[in-house]
């Protein structure tokens, strides 16, 4: 059986061709082309099951049959490479005979299921049977049924996942889970098992389908095989509408679907809507069943507003008003420069932007910040990490590179899209993938060279890797002068053991970066997330400037929520980009005067009660904060906080008033991707309860308070297209940085370096409430190596209490096998362990003991 | 004149035989009846009243599989599923709403349950909108039932794996 | 004060017994005598037409019902043999045969309530009783057939909803064997009645010319003496199979019509028994797979009719691109269906040609002139249901 690479038709258009005709039509495709692909592409419709646009093609299901001069039999189209001078028919008698003889036997031992069977009216198994089969049997023996021991339910349903179900009965073999799973996500948690007529689909034995992309093979699977539990029975698919909307959990902005039915003002599920640019079509957990919050019953559906030291429902009228009323009044006693602003970056561009514009121009302050979650941000504007976090980058263009290199960046956690982009690279394009990180992350996999360094010692690797190019002489020598001296050690030997890893390693990725035609160079959150993120930005910086990778590639740093580039174009940070802050100040008329506050100043500030007030919109920041302790304080302190969320958090708890915020598939709104695409998101519902959009809220806040941000929807619009139309890309330095280094020694009793970050399948606070995501993972643990679990003498599921200088937290133990040194790692996206009290925002590397708790 | 004659030769000869038809009828039978005291019974294919199907062990025929409400020319139905702690499929709502029904009986002949079907009964008026939503508690036939079903059934098991020759 | 003389302004309708339903006639009186009469329709417009377009093609058949809810069979024959056209489906022989029968059935359903309230009209009151006595036994098989006695929704694309009752036949011949008596009755009561045929003879005349000149169809038309009969000039389903006169009138005014429409009853029975005796075996159902239903035993059987069942109920069958126009020779005139298929579903566009709305629109040229009684008369000579006026 062949097995075709799919070429992408940027080297195809070099690669030899081959002149075929099809139905009557000549066509010129390249080598290597099946005929089904150069068909389809000549838009004539050929029945598939089992082939995929994005897998590697089987054969198994015969349904792509295609009659072929000069050949004996009906060949499969999806496994027939083009040949030149084929004479291909997709619509002869033959053909057809040939397709309704396969229909028959796929249907031969199909359940009678279509009744019950969600799929039933998308079902690709009922469509072709429609279009090609015939609607009479000739078999009149039982059906095959798949049958699960003493577990008998009626439909023989069987619970492969958290959210899959698996119905063997209804199976048509084309293998399309198994394979999507091994080739697109590399996960092995799904297989065929025996042979023959007894062949089926299931979990791996012990297993379960829980990998971060499972869902994907719920929808690729063409009958109703696998099914979605948030999908089963609720409601059949041709009642439902379709909202495109955007995931808003990630930054790649994955394109999906909401399903939502109208008159209920509910939505059912979320789908994949493929946009080649962006997602293949695949679309993680995290999205898929992120939207189930919005449908949640215990969000905030009322303003509340603390009245003798409870928080008491009040109308949105009494809430505004009083938002209104106070603003004004501390910034009369107190001056403007005392209320400061945080906003989440998962919010839309009209939002941000009024955000913005109501606390620049409204308030008159320069307090205006969407990193909740980095602690320590520069003070400036033109600092490395600036331009590196400000650097173009194209998701598609992973695809093509030949070496890829993820620095500091758990990728299948903060950016599984790039992640699945980066499997694709390495599957059907053999790129050369290198992982650098302070801990074992899951892409190691398909990692030539799987780099871990000692936590804390990020710089010294990027500059282990410069000098060992200068010492190879793989880098040109002009290009090279002067970088020895402004880093350090002096020798990439040196920096590999101060950084824990093999020389040998460094020098494989040095090769690889100077000979690399296209380089792709991720720099991830471990990075962004950390204190001293200054001078391993820098350290980049030099890097680049070294192998001139912006040259020959991309070199960025990967935004982390879905509208984080937007923030950042609009000009939500204290220090916007020369050109976005200059198209602000003509807008805005003016610039605030007094010193721009990072969050982290913000926090500082509200500590030494500078700040008075603060407006939260959207975010949790005591959840997130990298140092739960100080945020805590800070906000406590202020007389007035006004916090806008979707459901009751630590931070709406200790708010004077909190507003019912709406959330993204209630309106409809501009997303910036991490590309810097601008996409639009429909609202697939209106507002529930009584929440509205931020845009809304901060509008009617403005108003009350006298001053209107826009004359018009019109005007806002302009203004936000006028702003994200700015240069924001902040050109690279014309020398090289100075990369200090200063080894923080590691405590005597805390010995664990630990890592906080999103679970794979959470982001952010708001996931925790999508009941189909709690499925997945519904609290926190701590993950370690295999060897440190039997270090500390702890099994799998064991409580352990965590502990760090700053703070404590018991947790189940999770043992993963790919995790390989003494890191640990816990998931932030919990309320119910406050896994951000252990961290310490000033401290680069939080280490923390772990101890078990006595049962 | 012809005319005249025959005008007159219409009111003495023609029109006392029509009056005569007419007299006749004072002896005939009566064809109406005497509703509501009486009733006319309907044809067994009668489109009235939806009642649902049950299977003879009790369980109810409908899995919610949204056929009927697809068939419906007028969108009178309304359901939505549930799953039984058994992992089957069946409605949690099912309801008719009589003032939108124009009883074609389509969800009958859709109904690849054999679940619905249009009984007998046509006297449904009521005081009240509310009244014309007919849910699934007022449709299910009672069980064990009292009469036989109207409407001849076709397959009387829950799930079949075969055709009928196959099963025999 | 000079006294202006204007014609008097009477509105008749809508609200009027005489109008058949709700159809208003702005009435110009000088006298007795009418100056103008304008029908105004419109009261009982549901957007029929539009509503189909809406519809996949099979749920459209409900709406035919609604039409001439007098002659609910004719009005899904015209639409299904549209759809059927342009599906290009042929359909067995029983399910002509079956329609034939049907559809004169329907005839004879139809003149029978035309005839009730007709006379009703012009002051028999007994002709209505006795008339709808007779269409109690039509209903009946209505009932037994399609479950309903007048939204039958029975014919259908292909076929038929179900197989014929067992005991339509008996049922049939029983209608058969008394309607002729009965017909004999009412001309008895009617035809040489001087009251009638006052009232009616040389009323609401129309000429040849002018019947073609108004597109009249149907009684209307060949009380004039014009012989045009869909099932002779243009056969459907099978009518040149069967033997039956075409009755034409000669004064082209309200006894003719009367006369015709009297003769029309008597020549489907003759129809409806040749139906009978040469009813042909087989399937009630064209065998046309995605388009018509497969049995329902199939259904609960066999995969694959389960997957055409599935489909068929919940997304239809797509239509070739293309337009027909198919008509029959409803109780009323030329009842045709227009649609266009755009390859989807649903029809792009239906149009339908209604006999009375059309025959209708000679209300004028019938009344104008003439005594302002003979109205009625004309109304009811012309046989409207304003169902099928309005759509």
């Amino acid at each position: 059986m062949a097995t075709e690479t799919k070429k992408d038709t940027r080297t195809a258009q070099q690669a030899p061709t081959v002149t075929l005709t099809i139905d009557g039509q000549e066509v010129t495709v390249p080598k290597g082309t099946t005929v089904l692909e150069a068909a389809l592409g000549m838009g004539i419709h050929v029945p598939t099951f089992c082939w995929h646009p994005k897998l590697k093609s089987v054969g198994a299901c015969r349904m792509c049959y295609v009659e072929i001069e000069k050949m004996p039999k009906l060949a499969v189209s999806c496994a027939t490479e083009a040949m030149d001078g084929m004479v291909v028919h997709t619509d002869s008698d033959l053909v057809k005979r040939g397709r309704k003889a396969v229909i028959e036997f796929i249907l031969a031992n199909h359940p009678l299921d279509c009744p019950t069977c969600d799929k039933g009216g998308e079902c690709d198994l009922q469509d072709l049977t429609f279009k090609h089969g015939f609607d009479d049997s000739r078999y009149d023996f039982l059906k095959m049924r798949f049958t699960e021991g003493a577990v008998h339910t009626t439909f023989d349903d069987v619970r492969i996942g958290p959210e899959i179900i698996l119905n063997r009965n209804r199976c048509i073999l084309c293998y399309k889970c198994v394979r999507a799973n091994k080739e697109a996500f590399g996960e092995y948690d799904l297989g065929a098992f025996e042979r023959g007529n007894i062949t089926e689909i299931n979990a791996a034995p012990g297993r379960e389908v829980s990998n971060p992309f499972s869902g994907n093979l719920v929808e690729i699977c063409p009958v109703g095989a696998l099914t979605n539990t948030d999908w089963r029975y609720k409601i059949r698919v041709w009642l439902t509408k379709q909202a495109r909307s955007i995931c808003p959990f990630t930054s790649s902005g994955t394109n999906t679907l909401l399903w939502k039915e109208d008159h209920q003002q509910k939505i059912f599920r979320c789908t994949s809507r493929r946009n080649d640019d962006i997602d293949d079509g695949w679309i993680a957990d995290v999205t898929r069943y992120g939207w189930s919050y919005v449908m949640a019953e215990d969000r905030l559906q009322t303003p509340l507003v603390k009245k003798e030291g409870k928080q008491v429902p009040v109308s949105w009228e009494e809430a505004i008003d009083l938002v209104a009323r106070r603003l004004t009044e501390i910034d009369d006693t107190k001056g403007n420069v005392c209320i400061g602003g945080l906003i989440n970056p998962q919010l839309d561009n009209e939002s941000l932007h009024a955000f913005n514009k109501f606390m620049r121009v409204t308030i008159g302050a320069n307090n205006v910040d969407h990193r909740l979650d980095y602690p320590m941000l520069p003070a400036q504007g033109d600092t490395a990490y600036s331009i590196l976090s400000s650097q173009p980058f194209s998701i598609a263009d992973i695809d093509t590179s030949d070496v890829i290199v993820s620095f500091g960046s758990d990728m299948l956690k903060e950016h599984p899209n790039e992640y699945l982009r980066m499997r694709k690279a390495y599957m059907f394009r053999q790129a050369k993938v290198f992982t650098i990180n302070p801990y074992a992350v899951k892409n190691a996999d398909i990692a030539s060279v799987d780099v871990v360094y000692a936590p804390g010692t990020d710089e010294i690797v990027v500059n282990a890797i410069c000098l060992a190019a200068i010492e190879e002489k793989l880098v040109d020598a002009g290009r090279a002068a002067g970088l020895k001296d402004k880093i350090v050690p002096n020798s990439a030997a040196e920096a590999a053991e101060t950084a824990g890893v093999e020389l040998d390693d460094i020098k494989i990725i040095a090769r690889s970066l100077a000979d690399g035609k296209q380089v792709t160079f991720l720099v991830g959150e471990l990075v962004a997330r950390c204190a001293e993120r200054e001078p391993i930005a820098a350290a980049i910086a030099n890097l680049n400037r070294l192998f001139g990778l912006t040259d020959k590639g991309q070199v960025a740093r990967l935004a982390r929520y879905a509208n984080s580039k937007g923030a950042e174009k609009l000009g939500l940070t204290p220090f916007p980009a020369p050109e976005v802050k200059a198209k602000l100040e003509r807008i805005f008329g003016g610039w605030p005067e007094n010193e721009a506050l990072t969050t982290d100043k913000m926090l500082v500030q509200m500590n030494k009660e500078a700040i008075n007030a603060g407006l939260v919109v959207g975010a949790n920041p005591l959840l997130l904060y990298p140092d739960r302790e100080f945020a805590r304080e800070c906000l406590e302190r202020l007389d007035f906080l006004v916090v806008c969320d979707s459901f009751e958090t630590e931070t709406t708890a200790i708010a004077d008033v909190v507003l019912p915020l709406a959330s993204w598939a209630e309106y409809a709104g501009d997303y910036v991707n991490l590309e810097g695409r601008t996409q639009h998101a429909e609202a697939a519902i209106k507002p529930r309860f009584h929440s509205r959009p931020a845009l809304e809220i901060i509008e009617q806040l403005a108003r009350a308070m006298d001053k209107p941000l826009f004359e018009s929807a019109d005007e806002r619009r302009r203004e936000v297209a006028e702003v994200l139309a700015a240069q924001a890309v902040l050109p690279w330095p014309n020398d090289y940085f100075e990369v200090s280094f200063d080894n923080a020694a590691a405590d005597s009793e805390y010995t664990i370096p630990v890592f906080v970050g999103d679970d794979p399948h959470h982001a952010g606070h708001l996931t925790e409430k999508s009941p189909s995501l709690s499925n997945f993972v519904s609290e926190a643990y701590v993950e370690m190596s295999i060897e440190l679990a039997a270090k500390l003498d702890v099994k799998a599921g064991d409580s352990v209490r965590v502990e760090s200088e700053a703070g404590k937290v018991i947790v189940p133990v999770k043992v993963s096998d790919y995790l390989d040194t003494d890191a640990v790692f816990l998931p932030r996206n919990f309320s119910s362990a406050q896994v951000n009290s252990l961290l310490m925002r000033k401290k680069r590397v939080n280490r923390v003991k772990i101890t078990r708790v006595a049962d | 004149m012809k005319e005249i004659f025959k005008a007159l030769g219409n009111v003495v000869i023609k029109m006392p035989q029509g009056f005569y038809v007419t007299f006749k009828h004072l002896f005939k039978k009566p064809v109406t009846l005497d509703y509501p005291r009486k009733k006319k019974p309907m044809a067994p294919r009668y489109r009235g009243k939806h009642y649902l199907e049950r299977y003879d062990d009790g369980t109810e025929r409908c899995v919610c599989c949204g056929l009927c409400a697809a068939a419906c020319p007028a969108d009178a139905i309304y359901m939505e599923p549930e799953e039984t702690e058994k992992g089957e499929r069946k409605a949690r709502v099912y309801e008719i709403n009589l003032l939108r029904c124009i009883f074609c009986g389509f969800c009958e002949e859709a109904c690849p349950e054999e679940a619905i079907f249009l009984g007998q009964e046509y006297e449904f008026s009521a005081d009240d909108r509310n009244k014309f939503i007919w849910t699934k508690e007022d449709m299910l036939v009672p069980h064990p039932r009292k009469d036989n079903p109207f409407k001849k059934i076709l397959r009387r098991v829950r799930k079949v794996y075969g055709t009928p020759e196959a099963t025999r | 004060m000079a006294i202006e003389e204007k014609d008097l302004h009477i509105n008749m309708g809508p609200q009027h017994p005489s109008t058949h339903g709700v159809l208003r006639v702005e009435l110009n009186v000088d006298g007795e005598t009418v100056v103008r009469a304008k029908p105004v329709i419109g009261y009982l417009h549901t957007g029929i037409e539009k509503t189909m377009e809406s519809k996949l093609y099979y749920k459209a058949i409900p709406c035919t019902d609604r039409m001439d809810y007098l002659a609910p069979m004719s009005n899904n024959l015209g639409y299904c043999l549209a759809v059927e056209k342009l599906m290009d489906i042929e359909v067995p022989d029983k399910v002509k045969w079956a329609r034939v029968c049907l559809a004169e059935l329907t005839r004879l359903n139809s003149h029978l309530v035309w005839l009730g309230t007709h006379a009703l009209d012009l002051g028999a009151m007994s002709m209505l009783l006795y008339a709808f006595r007779e269409r109690e036994m039509i209903l009946d098989i209505y009932e037994a057939c399609a479950g309903q006695r007048m939204m039958s929704t029975y014919i259908r694309i292909g076929g038929l909803a179900k197989e014929l009752p067992s005991d339509f036949d008996k049922r049939v011949r029983q209608i058969i064997k008394e309607i002729p008596d009965r017909i004999d009755d009412y001309e008895t009561l009617l035809t040489n009645n001087q009251i009638f045929i006052n009232r009616t003879k040389n009323v609401a005349v129309i000429s040849a010319e002018d019947a073609i000149n108004w597109s009249l169809s149907g009684p209307m038309l060949r009380g004039s003496g014009i012989k045009h009969d869909l099932r002779k000039d243009n056969p459907y389903s099978g009518y040149e199979n069967f033997d039956f006169e075409v009755p034409i009138g000669r004064n082209g005014d309200a006894y003719d019509r009367y006369l015709i429409r009297l003769e029309e009853m008597r020549q489907s029975l003759r129809i409806i028994e040749q139906c009978l005796d040469g009813m042909p075996e087989g399937p009630f159902r064209a065998h046309v797979p995605g388009v018509v239903l497969p049995p329902k035993e199939d259904v609960l059987h066999k995969m694959e009719s389960m997957i055409f069942h599935f489909k068929i109920i919940t997304e239809g069958f797509p239509a070739p691109k293309g337009a027909v126009y198919a008509g029959i020779e409803s109780p009323k005139g030329e009842l045709g269906f227009y649609i266009q298929g755009d390859g989807s579903n649903k029809p792009a566009r239906v149009r339908v040609r209604p006999p009375s709305f059309i025959n209708l629109a000679a209300l004028p040229a019938l009344t104008e002139g003439h005594l302002f009684s003979d109205v009625v008369c004309a109304i009811g000579s012309i046989d409207i249901v304003l169902g099928e006026v309005d759509r």
